[in-house]
Formats: structure tokens, sequence, C-alpha cells
């Protein structure tokens, strides 16, 4: 079972228990109980004064929870035939579901006939991992952002995720408790107290030199290093414009050099930081010639608007006016830490040419540059088209990224054919002008609110050559478009984010070379393409039988026939007490049905190791809207 | 917290920082540029602070950092003054909690200038576990530390939370960033008071908030007192008890009249959940910690009824709240000391009164500005012994009429007996002072007003012809920034201004005339001028004057210091 309400269980507790009370009954139902004890996962030993949670698969809601005796038990009666998840936690052993595997657990089924009372939970005892951030003087880094990465298998092969994060307290120290035993990387992110510092401050104008004295030590670069005892000269941007790298333990700036830190059940392992400021990344942006937005815009000054509504409304009407603006690309950085997690960055932007952006204050790593542009009307917020360009790059020095349409750009537009839009464009409205505001500012902040407030589905048109991505907006009707020209002709391949819960099926195009998902878009003329959408909604449900008998625990995967590198058509279940799983949200298509017990231990992304697994498991097909019922064979 | 009122002390802050530049101007030389030198020190133990940012505000922007025996030095300077500012982490600046006492240092630079010292005032630490009667540590628990605020007028307004951690999974907790002073230590578990049942209909057991050292309410706490640099350890053990139940009946109120029940903690506004039924009267709360508590019902006709409570909790509320339509027509309350549970609770709901507030003496003309002369807010706030009930603010008697006209004509409404204290608050111009408050034969600047039944109103009468007192205030001979006090027999208030102008200059307008007893004293998170021994303490350095109408007196004091 997959485990996804732990927060909103909490939160919806009150609303259960007043809502429990059903509507009529004709006769009083049969009422199971689940019994058990909790015993620490190493020695075997009943656990007292744990408490263990009970929540019902079905209504995701908090039941009850209740203190395990001195002998370990614990006991919930009067439960309905269903699902329930089980949870305990106790003071030194970190909060789990029963038999809980990256996001999967199994669920204790209640009913005629099923053993719900003896039930064995092994608790793991808790890991810490904690440690003391210092600067290059040894002094203390304080609010220093520090992440935890945990290796799983949750993409099919060992990868580090990041699964917490905290802060550094005042002697430099960070704490991460309840930690299940595993293999866990350290990293930390901040930025220089005294850059800080300055950020708050007014602007440091570069024509002043700022003095630098004595023992600053800056690891690399042109940066005066001096520890002579008498100060030195330097100009004022070294002092401010140096960063941190992100760190990882120990003492390295990269993921895949960070060491892995093994951490055995109830232990606590130490990762000790020194960060080293280095002089931080100037990225210069070419950016396009700015795109005219037309914006319907009411014609007030501040003044106006803070009279009385009355007034306000009466202004709003008779002077509204149709404005062209400029709105220049908004260039956004992201720095990618790892896969799957970045933090977005808040470099000084300064404009050192037309159309050429300096973004500083950035550091070295793996950069993802986002020009994003928007074209329609400001009273037509479902008609705005929005794209972004996007380009990720490893920078360890001063770059240029040219994002102007310099060599042939197209003219793209195109609708995606998917039951989804047309029913959103029934559920959306949108009151036009509601703030009437005048100012780049505030319609750049009407269109990104008018963003938010849209479909959150994006096109990704993915070049095969350069490391470029270009990303449209497609609207509660399907439709989406580059506006201007900032898509460059080349050959893409389409793809839908992973939360639209859709996926290209298939292309058609005029103006265009289609070939499966990929097209070739010529310089200059018109191309219209036509997305046919496929959309989740198959399900697959079950038993994981062994020699005719049903097996808890076992991890079920179905495995796409025509993989690819889209690890989201494989999906995956943990079966329950009574051996049953449920697959929902499949794309429809051709896929292997496998269980293995003890399996979730495997690489199963690897073709070589999950080799040995296919030819026992079941061929399956989805067509559009089926829901199978099926079983699979555990191996 | 009935009385949360943080804006005070942050406002205070702010205050800080606009230093003055009215430095007295010397000749300017022509022989600069020239070199500024100087150290940044550790203003407690003398020590120099290494890789601290100095910041030059003045005459342009520019920093640099401290070398390792926190020496730091500005070259290609024009004569002239010059602003600096020293920050490092572990050392009070513009984002500690409580008044920055690392202040910046202006200085005028000429040729052969002296090296210049920055002090720099270490922060102190609030530092502890929080553990169950086993020593067991408890996790998640949320630690606040709370000090008393007062307000211009020197009176308190209530406490201020500016801080709060949680226990981590070893039960400890710091506070860091604190300026020294005295602090109150408030310990809450998690919601719901970590309440934990042992099976099915047993009673939950739980944890209570718990106020160091054991007492019963934040004002009569014992305050722990920081000293510059110190780290003081806390350490608290709780002890888990069966939570209590509060039930009964409500009665007193009309069919279709909308009741509510509140309860109020000791140590600050719970909010369990209360199951009233309106057919019957009876009502149960949620289970709760054993301990004291109000318990408040109150009815009122119309269908607002939280209208008046919540504009009561908001704190400082800056407009009148126009509560009238919406306050209870009858009120009652209750005191528990709740050791177990409860079930029968009377509840018998009297009627509560109206008390007109009349504000005479503004000037007749220029109706419209009359609003921007009134004080930021008219206040009732209940003296009664062991009340922890809200604050009270008048609406218009009228709220249609915006004409402003004659006296001010406002209403409190809705008011339980008991024992209030008229709090006026700041006005926000100094062209008016008040001149009296009463209600009948009570002087409500010294007294408190006792309301039941039907009194008198309440007169409030302004006057526009206020004195200035303006000066120097001197520490052993130099000028220096601090706190003017001034206390009159007429009122039971003091008279605050804090200075942050290095030269020591400050002035006073609004003052009403009459005698005065004036001290000037250092700023402090939690300043003692309510205790006698302070007074004890300072007054060699106390002064007497007497202001008369629209008079410009002009007074040097001596800063007084309290040391430990």
């Amino acid at each position: 079972m997959k485990v996804g309400f732990r927060l909103a269980a909490l939160a919806l507790l009150g609303f259960f228990l007043s809502a429990n009370a059903p509507a009529y009954q004709v006769a009083p139902p049969s009422t199971y109980r689940i019994a058990g004890t909790v015993v620490d996962s190493v020695t075997g030993q009943p656990l007292d004064d744990a408490e263990v949670t009970i929540t019902s698969v079905t209504t995701p809601h908090e039941l009850e929870s209740f203190l395990t005796s001195a002998d370990g038990r614990f006991l919930f009666t009067d439960l309905l035939a269903g699902k329930y998840r089980l949870m305990a936690s106790r003071r030194g052993y970190a909060r789990q579901a029963f038999h809980e595997h990256e996001a999967f657990s199994t669920a204790i089924v209640v009913g005629p006939g099923l053993d719900s009372e003896h039930t064995r939970f092994p608790l793991a005892p808790s890991s810490v991992i904690t440690g003391v951030v210092t600067d290059e003087w040894g002094d203390a880094v304080r609010d220093a952002q520090v992440l935890l990465f945990q290796q799983s298998m949750s993409d099919g092969s060992r990868t580090l995720r990041n699964v917490t994060q905290t802060m550094t307290d005042d002697q430099g120290r960070y704490r991460f408790a309840h930690l299940l035993s595993g293999t866990y990387a350290v990293a930390v992110y901040t930025r220089p107290w005294y850059t800080q510092a300055q950020g708050q401050y007014d602007v440091f104008t570069s024509e002043h030199p700022l003095t630098i004295s004595g023992d600053i030590v800056l690891s690399s670069g042109d940066v005066v290093v001096d520890h002579a005892s008498q100060p030195s000269s330097v100009t004022q941007s070294q002092l401010s414009d140096v960063v941190y790298p992100v760190t990882f333990f120990p003492g390295v700036t990269t993921l895949a050099e960070a060491g892995r830190l093994a951490v055995a059940p109830g232990a606590t392992e130490t990762a000790d930081f020194q960060l080293r400021a280095v002089p931080s990344v100037h990225l210069r942006v070419r950016v396009p010639a700015s795109t005219p937005i037309t914006i319907m815009t009411a014609m007030q000054d501040d003044r106006q608007q803070q009279e009385d509504g009355r007034q306000a409304a009466n202004q709003k009407e008779s002077s509204t006016d149709l404005a062209q603006v400029d709105a220049a690309p908004d260039i956004s950085l992201t720095l990618k830490i790892a896969e799957g997690y970045s933090d977005q960055l808040d470099p000084v932007r300064k404009e050192i040419a037309p159309g050429l952006m300096e973004l500083s204050g950035v550091p070295p790593g793996d950069i993802n540059v986002a020009a994003a542009s928007a074209q329609g009307s400001i009273l037509d917020p479902q008609g705005i088209a929005y794209a972004s360009r996007r380009k990720t790059l490893n920078v360890s020095g001063d770059t240029e990224v040219d994002f102007s349409s310099q060599g042939g750009s197209a003219k793209v537009s195109g609708v995606v054919l998917s039951s989804q839009f047309h029913l959103a464009s029934l559920n959306t409205e949108q009151p036009p002008g509601d703030q009437p505001s005048t100012g780049r500012a505030a319609i750049l902040r009407a269109i990104q609110e008018a963003q938010e407030a849209r479909f959150n589905t994006t096109l990704t048109f993915r070049s095969l050559k350069a490391g470029d991505s270009y990303d449209a907006t497609v609207s509660p009707e399907g439709k989406f478009s580059f506006p201007g020209s900032t898509l460059l002709a080349g050959s893409y391949e389409l793809e839908f984010s992973p939360q639209s819960g859709l996926r290209v099926s298939s292309l058609e195009a005029s103006g265009a070379t289609v070939s499966g998902r990929t097209i070739e878009i010529p310089v200059g003329q018109p191309v219209k393409i036509v997305v046919h959408a496929a959309e989740a909604n198959c399900s697959l449900s079950g038993f994981a039988i062994k020699n005719g008998k049903p097996v808890a625990g076992a991890m079920v995967l179905l495995v796409p026939q025509d993989p690819g590198h889209d690890m989201t058509l494989y999906h995956r279940d943990q079966s329950d007490s009574d051996g049953s799983f449920t697959l929902p949200s499949i794309f429809p298509g051709r896929y292997i049905l496998i269980a293995i017990e003890n399996g979730w231990d495997l690489e199963w992304a690897d073709p070589q190791i999950m080799f040995q697994y296919l030819p026992a498991g079941q061929p399956i097909e989805l067509k559009p809207g089926a829901s199978l019922v099926l079983n699979a064979k555990v191996q | 917290m009935p009385r949360f009122i943080p804006t005070i002390l942050f406002a205070a802050q702010f205050l800080f920082f606009a230093y003055g530049t009215s430095a007295q101007s010397l000749p300017l030389s022509s022989s600069c540029p020239c070199t500024l030198q100087g150290s940044v020190v550790d203003s407690v133990s003398g020590q120099p602070v290494p890789h601290a940012l100095v910041r030059l505000a003045a005459p342009s922007p520019r920093a640099a950092l401290t070398d390792s025996e926190g020496k730091f030095q500005f070259e290609n300077l024009p004569a002239g003054l010059v602003t600096l500012e020293a920050e490092k982490p572990g050392y009070l600046s513009r984002d500690s909690i409580g008044p920055n006492l690392s202040l910046p240092v202006s200085v005028q630079l000429a040729p052969n200038s002296p090296p210049v010292t920055l002090k720099l005032t270490p922060e102190s630490i609030i530092f502890g576990q929080v553990t169950d009667e086993r020593g067991e540590p408890l996790e998640g628990f949320t630690l606040s530390i709370w000090s008393h605020i007062f307000n211009t007028n020197l009176s308190e307004v209530g406490m201020g939370s500016p801080f709060s951690a949680h226990t981590d999974d070893q039960g400890k907790f710091r506070i860091a960033k604190l300026s020294p002073g005295s602090y109150i230590l408030l310990v809450n578990p998690p919601e719901g008071g970590a309440q934990k049942l042992l099976a099915k209909s047993s009673v939950p057991s739980g944890y209570a908030p718990f106020i160091y050292s054991g007492a019963n309410d934040l004002f009569s706490a014992t305050a722990v007192r920081l000293l510059p640099g110190k780290s003081q350890q806390v350490n608290f053990s709780l002890k888990r008890e069966p939570f209590v139940r509060l039930s009964g009946t409500v009665s007193g109120y009309n069919p279709g009249d909308q009741v509510t029940l509140t309860l109020w903690a000791a140590a600050g506004v719970q909010d369990p959940h209360i199951v009233f039924d309106p057919a019957n009267g009876s009502f149960r709360t949620d289970w709760i910690p054993p301990g004291p508590y109000t318990l408040i019902a109150q009815a009122t006709s119309t269908a607002s009824p939280e209208a008046s409570a919540l504009a009561s909790q908001s704190g400082l509320v800056l407009q009148f709240v126009q509560a009238r339509e919406s306050s209870p027509h009858s009120f009652a309350s209750q005191q528990i000391n709740a050791g177990s549970s409860i079930s029968d609770m009377r509840m018998v709901l009297q009627p509560t009164v109206n008390v007109p507030l009349i504000v005479h003496g503004f000037p007749s003309n220029h109706s419209d500005e009359r609003p921007n002369l009134l004080p930021r807010f008219f206040a009732l706030v209940p003296k009664s012994p062991g009340a922890s009930s809200p604050e009270y603010f008048p609406g218009w008697e009228n709220p249609e009429d915006t004409h402003f006209s004659g006296d001010l004509r406002m209403v409190f409404s809705g008011i339980p007996p008991g024992t209030y204290e008229l709090v006026i608050g700041p006005l926000s111009n100094a062209s008016v002072y008040v001149e009296s408050a009463s209600s009948g034969s009570t002087n409500l600047l010294r007294e408190n007003l006792p309301l039941s039944g039907s009194i008198p109103p309440i007169d409030v009468v302004f006057r526009d012809d206020p004195a200035i007192l303006s000066g120097f205030i001197y520490s052993g001979g130099t000028p220096a920034p601090g706190v003017v006090v001034l206390l009159s027999d007429s009122r039971s208030k003091p008279t605050m201004l804090s200075t942050f102008d290095r030269t020591g200059a400050f002035r006073i307008a609004g003052l009403a005339p009459g005698s005065y007893r004036v001290f000037a004293t250092v700023p402090a998170v939690n300043p003692d001028y309510l205790d006698p021994a302070f007074w004890q303490k300072i007054s060699s350095k106390i002064q007497e004057i007497t202001l008369s109408p629209k008079q410009s007196a002009s007074l040097n004091l001596e800063l007084a210091t309290v040391e430990e």
C-alpha cells in the first residue's frame, strides 16, 4: 500500500471524529479487531509506551492512537471490515509505518476469515546524524541550510534523494534525528554572513575600494590572499561577491564525490563541515528583444486608489486604456544540488547593456537558467501565452549564456487533445481587472497570479542536440504557443510535466516533420502542432500469490515493455496483509506484472537485474480506461 | 495571549538605528585624504574581535573585515563626519532581540585622528532541556521567552514573546541573539498537550503549559536575568497528568441569543473546543490539562458574537472598534482551579454595563483633522484580582456621525462588572495633552474605575497648551543616549522618551503643565522603573521641575545606571 496522507490524516482527525456517525443503519455491522505487539526490530524485545495509530485507507483520517502496555501490546476494537494503515512511534524510534519501505507499507486488512490479531510490529531504533559547520576561521556558521540525502531505490536505482533539511544553530550545530538506518549524504548551503549583512545595507558602489584586512583566506581566484598583518586593499566587489559552494561531507562540492554515511540502527554519526568562500560566478545572459504584451490597464495613480471604493470603481471604468508593455524575459536561476533537489537563487541582477543581463552572487555548480516570457492581455489571463527557455550548465567561472534568438526563430503554436482541458475550461472563472494598477511590476504580478491560478500543465520541447529546453504553458482550453520568437528552429522531443498526469502518445503538425514524439521545426514558417495526449486512467489490482497463498509485504512491480527513459511508466505497490495490491493511474500500454518477495533492495531499473524476474512475469495490455483485476505470482 | 503586544518592542528597536548625525561641526581640514584606523573589541571581555564586519555609513558606504587582532583601516577618506558600525554573529546587532547595545559611532576625521574603538556587546543565550518526571527528554515542546513591554507612557501594556524555540529529540533547546535583561520562560507542549491514551474510553493524559518557575501566570512569574555575553541554563522537568473536562450549564440567555463560551488559561489563551447546546444550556469542553482557568460565557442578541472578543485580543487596536452592536448584553465569568473534571459548573449570565466616554476640549474648527489628534486608543483594562479577560475598546456612540463636531461621544459597550483601568493610548500629535480623565469623582489618571450597575460617564479633557522640556543627557561628562522619565504626583503613569541621539539631546513636547521628577537612564528590555528599589538606587540623579502652560524648559540630566 502506498503512503500518502500522513499529514492530512493528522489535520483531519477532528473532522473525522465529528463526521463519523453513519446516516442510518439497518443492523449493527460486524466489527473486527487489530491487535499485536510492538517489538524492537534489532533485539526483538517488546516495546512499552509506544504510540500506535491506525488510519483507514479508504477514508484517510487518523482514527485512534493508543500507547502499548508494558508487554508491548496494542489493541484496536470495533473496526469495520476494510484496510487500515498502522503507524508507530516511540522515543528513540522513528515514527514508521508497518513494514515501511520507501513510500510503501503493509496495510492490515480486517474482515471475515482474516487474522488481524497477531500483528508483530518491528520498530527500528532511530539514528542521528549531527555535526558542526564552521567557516575558514573556525567561527560557527549559524543559520546555514543543511540538507540530508538518503540513498533510496525510488527510481529503481541507488540514488541519493533529499529527504529533509534543517538549519544550524548559533553554535553552527545541526542535528537530524529520527532517521531510519541506511546510507546518507549531508550537504551545507549558505552564504557568508558578511555578504548577507551587506545585502541588508546600502548597495556598495564599485568605484569605492574596500579594504580586507589581515588574514581573510579565499580559496581560489584572483582575490588577495594575505596572511600578513599589514592590511591590504582589494576592490569592494571581492568582499561582497564571494560565495560558499554547496559543500557535501567531507568537504567536496558535488554529490557524486560526497561521502556516504552508513548509519546503523540507533547509531549517531558525525559530519562536520568547514566552509571556504570562493569568488561568486558572474553569469551573463543575452536575452531576446523584449516581447510586447498587450495590457489592458487602468490608468490610475496610487493616490486615486487610496480614495474610497465607490470613487475608485468609477475611475476604473472611465480610464481603462490599452497599453503595450515591454515585458523583457524574466531570468531566474536555480541551483541543482542533487537529482530532484534544486534551490531557487536570488542573484544580484544588473543590465550591463541592452539585452545583456549580468547575474552575480551565483555559486559554482549546476545552474539552471530559465527565461520566461508572456504574451496576451491582462484582462484575459486565460488567453496569455507563457513560455520559457531553459538551459542547465555546470559553471565554475564567469559564463555567458545566449538566449537571444539569433539564427532562426520559429513560430510555433498548437493544441493538446485531451478530455482534461475541455473540462478545465468550464470550471475556471477569472474576475478581470480586480486590482487596477499600473507599472511593470504590477503587471508582472498580475500575470504571475493568473499563471498560478491556471491549470498547471506545461509542455516541454527538449532540444535533441543543444542542452536547451523550452516550456510552454498549456491553457485550460489546451492551447499553447511560444510568444514572439522564443523558440529556435531545430529537433525537439515533446513531453508533459510529470505532475500533469499526461503523456504524449502521438503528434501531428503542419509546417513541420514529426516522427513519434519528436518534431523537426524549420526556420520562419508557422508551425501548428496537434498533440494527442494519453491520460493515466488505467488501474490494476489483485493479490500477490505464492504457492496458492497470499503474500504480505511483497514488492509488486509493473514494468513497461517499452520503458525508454520514462520512470513514470513504472508502477509499484507493497502487498497488504491479505496479499492485495492496487496500482492506480497507469498510462495505457503494454506491461509486465511481477511480484518479488524481499525485493525492496533490487535496482529494478537495471535491465540486467530485472532480467531474471521478467520471464516469470505476466504480460498485460491496458487499453485506455481499463481496470484489470489480476493476481501476481510472487518470485 | 490576552495582552500580547509585540509591536512596541520592534518599534523601539527601529528607533535605535535612526542614529543622529547632529554632531558638533568642526572646521574641515583640507589636508585629507586621511586614513581611519581602529579596532573592534568585546564590550564585556575587552578582547579584540577578529573577522568582524566594519561598515562605514558616511561619507560613502564601505566595509572591511577586521584582522586577527580585531584591527581595521579605511584609506582615502575625506575629512569630516564618519559613521562606523561593527557587526559579527554572536554579538548584538539589529536583528537581535531587545535593544541593540552595539550602537554606531560617529567620529570627526582629521589628519592624525586617533584610532577608533568600536565595542560589540556579546549576545546572551538561554539554553536547557525539557524532560519528563523520569528524566526522559520531551521533544517538540515550544519554549518561548517573554518580556514586559512598556509603552511610551511607561505603563506596562503587556507581555511580548519575541522568540521561541522547539526542543529537539534530546529535549534540548537554545535561544541566542538575546539582549541582556529579564525574561520569563514558558514551556508549551505540542498542540493538544501531547495527549496520550492507554486504551479506548480511558482518560487521556498530557502536559500543561509551564511557566518558569512554576508561576500561575506570566505576570507573576520569576524572570530569568541574562547578563551580556552569558549563557544561562534553565532545565524543566514536566509531569504527565490526567486531563480534565469541564461541563455544566449556562442560564440567563434569551431564545435566539448567540452564546459564546471562552476558556482562558492562566498561561495564555486556550482554545479548546466547547460543545454548547442552546436548547438546554449544557456545555462540555474538550480534554484540557488540569490547572487554573477562567471560563467566560456571554450572550449576544445579534449574529456576530465573536466581534468583541476578537477585537480585544488583537492587541493594539489603532482605530475605535465599532463594537457596539455585537457587544454582549449579558456575561458570566468563573475562575476554576480544575484539579479534576468538573461536571456541575453553573454559569448564570448577568447584564453587562455600557459606559459612555466623552472627549472634551478639542478645537472646534478643523473638524477634518480632529481624528488625527485623538490618541491611538482608549481601553478599559480589567484590574480585578486574577482577571485574565480581555481589554475593552469603545465604539462611536453614533457610528453614522463622522463630523467630529463638539465633544466626541463614544461608548464602552457590554462591559462585565468589575474594576478597570482606563488606558489612553499614545497621542499622535504633541499639540494636545490629557488634562484630566474622570468618572464622577474618580480621577482616572490615578485610580481604577469600579464598574457596576450604572455609573457616571467617563470624561476625558484635552488641552492645547502643553509645555516642552528639552536638554542633554550626560554620562560622566560625555553626551550619551538614554531614556528620559518624568513622574508627576497627579498621574500614576510616568512619561517616557527614548533618545538614540549620541549627542544626548532630547526634546519632549506635549507635556501637561505641572510638577515633575525627572531622570535619565539606560534602555533595557525590562526596566525596573516600577520597582521602589530602583528609585532608591538613582535618587541622587533625580531632578525636580515645574512646567507652566506653553513653557519651553530645558534641563541637563546625568545618566542613572544601575549596575548588577
